[in-house]
């Protein structure tokens, strides 16, 4: 009798320090991919966003001559400072270990100084009237499309894989869940193995030891599901769709860049217009697979203003392409454009939000849980232990 | 009850000794350099023939007589150009006023006039270097006046005006470079446009060269700014509209090559090619072609006199 009271203490005790670490890893999981890995795969993304806009806007700015307009300037200006803001979000939210994400931003921050670089010799020549300014800003945009958006986009890449993957984990694992259930079970039978040794019946330490397990599985269990369904929906209503949406995003500002710079080297250029197609015929295909609010009619506007702007080119009428281009008129290129990326945006902060909240769900269910099962297995052992210590000295 | 506090208190050991500081990674500086032009490589091995010498630039003898193509041009009181805006000061746009302007625009004008009678008649389209031949062929264009050295293959698959100016290939150097001529560029890096003809040029001089290969000269520009390349090598034209642009480059060196600059005009349309040419004669005599010189290209030097026409009939 004493060897099964040592070893259903113990197998309680093992299964109370078990859960409880458990659920406070897995918690500590969760908290640092709320308030690390998601930020820094949303600030990878900001990053891209910023990048891209200052790189078309750079170019936009050629497209009036060759004095830049004030508000064109200085959109440019603060898209640089919001990538750079960015960057040190992101740097923040690294962990010393991640040496490969270390890299990505390092590499991002360095050819971001390079960047601005060239963009000031390229603006410094357009402003004294040399044509070679455009070469610049060719080679500006080369470092941003080839270079530095890469980066940024393998950042977010990783960081938001690593966001959805630990979406598919289960809150809490079904081993420990199995094992408190072994040792429920390991209680009855020693009630019952009890119960045909002595005379009594009912034994009300084990009993009362049994309830406490059978509420830490029934806990457990639950606790577990809720977690796990507020990580899947999190992945399925938020990541998930995110993903697509941030990826449409990025197609979106490329082929803007294209657009913009494809009329800017006119007649030394001709793949931009074929990029541009291919561009917005996947941000198509993208929005068809996840509908966003009034994008798939800007985007429709847009290609339009597009076709228009290659027949003034395709006429000789540079001048009126250019004006198609940089007009701000509602139906014209720079507004439908801005209008699916503002919509885009939105959609992304609502997604992400939803991310969030499902991450901060899966983290609440678990509350109390490590402390909850320390404190039930501690009580079931201490159970046990009053239960059978008067029958041991009844069998002596 | 002592054992439960010993397991309690081992528990929460394990719960709470899991943290420990990190030491911050270093992450050493990367990427701190200036990126080549976009597009440009180190030419392999590029082909060293020498710019065929055959009857090509001998065109059609000028007349004014109205044929069907001049006529249908009339009727349309409009003239399609075809031209580039990346060639300064050949035809560009200014930066500043966004216009498109240079000597090739001026004379497009100038056999616009003729042509129409008015020199604002013209229509400029801009082709890329693939799409300017094809341009031509499928009548997307009634003449060609971008920067297009007349050579044996072009003038199988389309028709050329006279030749209208003499370009040479030369070098472009950062001025005191050692680099004085072909000879000095044993082991250096030279910088020229992928697929013209120049490139080949340069790989027959300086068999002993790096080459660079960029898809637009400008490019080459950039790559000789940056330090990328020791010198780079084009028309003598187009480098001095690169020397007006940076002074601190000089041109030096023989011509390399010469490039017979012509007007292309589509095969089948014979009375544009004599009409284009009338047009290019009066151009010559009547003195606005020295005019245009010097208003466009006096870093070359004074203004030589017009290339002597040539004619096959």
């Amino acid at each position: 009798m004493a060897v099964v009271a040592v070893v259903l203490i113990a197998a309680l005790l093992a299964v109370g320090a078990t859960a409880s670490k458990t659920v406070f890893d897995r918690q500590g999981q969760l908290a640092t991919l709320r308030s690390h890995t998601e930020p820094l795969a949303d600030a990878a993304q900001r990053i891209y966003g910023a990048l891209s806009f200052a790189n078309t806007t750079a170019a936009t700015a050629f497209l009036s001559g060759g004095v830049e307009p004030r508000d064109v300037r200085e959109r440019y200006e603060a898209a640089i400072g919001q990538a750079s803001a960015g960057l040190v979000t992101a740097s923040n939210g690294v962990s010393p270990n991640d040496i490969n994400s270390l890299k990505l931003l390092t590499d991002i921050s360095n050819q971001l100084a390079v960047y601005t670089g060239i963009v000031a010799v390229a603006q410094t020549n357009n402003r004294a009237g040399s044509p070679i300014g455009v070469a610049y800003l060719n080679e500006s945009s080369a470092l941003m499309q080839q270079g530095i958006l890469p980066a940024a986009e393998r950042l977010y890449a990783s960081q938001s894989s690593a966001v959805t993957t630990s979406g598919h984990s289960v809150g809490v694992s079904r081993v420990v869940i199995a094992m408190a259930v072994l040792v429920l079970v390991m209680l009855l039978l020693s009630q019952v193995m009890l119960a045909r040794h002595s005379h009594r019946r009912f034994n009300s330490g084990l009993a009362l030891a049994s309830v406490l397990m059978a509420v830490l599985v029934v806990w457990l269990t639950v606790a577990s599901l809720v977690s796990t369904h507020a990580l899947t929906t999190a992945r399925t209503q938020g990541g998930e769709p995110m993903n697509t949406a941030v990826h449409a995003r990025i197609l979106a500002q490329q082929a803007r860049a294209e657009e913009v710079l494809g009329l800017l080297k006119r007649g030394s250029d001709s793949m931009s217009d074929m990029r541009f197609d291919e561009r917005t015929a996947q941000i198509g295909w993208l929005l068809d697979e996840h509908r966003v609010d009034g994008a798939a009619d800007a985007l429709h506007g847009w290609m339009q203003s597009h076709d228009e702007i290659k027949n003034k080119l395709a006429a000789g009428d540079y001048g009126g392409a250019v004006a198609i281009a940089q007009d701000d008129a509602p139906q014209d290129s720079t507004a439908q454009f801005t209008k699916l990326d503002t919509a885009l945006r939105d959609d992304i902060t609502a997604l992400r939000e939803r991310q969030r909240d499902g991450i901060a769900d899966a983290y609440t269910a678990l509350n109390l849980l490590p402390f909850g099962a320390a404190a039930l297995s501690v009580l079931a052992a201490l159970a046990v232990a009053a239960g059978i210590a008067p029958r041991l000295s009844e069998y002596h | 009850m002592r054992t439960v506090a010993a397991v309690l208190v081992l528990a929460s050991m394990l719960i709470v000794g899991c943290s420990k500081a990190q030491p911050l990674t270093d992450v050493p500086a990367s990427l701190t350099t200036l990126p080549m032009p976009s597009g440009a490589q180190v030419a392999p091995s590029v082909s060293g023939a020498a710019v065929e010498s055959c009857d090509a630039t001998a065109s059609l003898r000028p007349s004014t007589e109205p044929g069907p193509t001049v006529d249908a041009i009339r009727r349309r009181g409009r003239v399609v150009v075809g031209i580039d805006q990346n060639n300064n000061p050949m035809s560009f746009r200014d930066p500043v006023t966004g216009q498109l302007e240079g000597f090739l625009v001026d004379i497009s004008r100038e056999i616009v006039r003729d042509l129409v009678g008015d020199p604002n008649k013209a229509d400029f389209r801009l082709v890329s270097e693939p799409d300017r031949i094809p341009a031509v062929q499928n009548k997307t264009v009634d003449i060609l006046t971008k920067a297009t050295t007349i050579t044996c293959p072009r003038a199988q698959q389309i028709a050329f005006s006279t030749v209208f100016f003499e370009g040479s290939q030369r070098l472009l150097v950062p001025r005191g470079s050692q680099v004085r001529g072909p000879a000095d560029l044993a082991g250096r890096r030279v910088c020229s446009g992928l697929e013209t003809t120049s490139i080949a040029t340069v790989a027959r001089v300086a068999p002993a060269a790096t080459i660079l290969g960029v898809p637009n000269m400008d490019d080459c520009l950039v790559a000789l700014q940056q330090g990328q390349a020791d010198a780079l090598s084009t028309d003598d034209v187009l480098l001095a509209g690169m020397v007006a642009q940076d002074p601190n480059l000089e041109i030096v060196g023989p011509p390399l090559e010469a490039e017979p600059y012509g007007i292309g005009i589509n095969k089948s349309q014979d009375d544009l090619v004599r009409a284009v040419n009338a047009s290019l004669e009066r151009i010559r005599r009547d003195g606005t072609w020295e005019a245009l010189y010097r208003k466009w290209l006096t870093a070359l030097g004074p203004a030589p006199r017009p290339p002597e026409p040539k004619y096959r009939d």
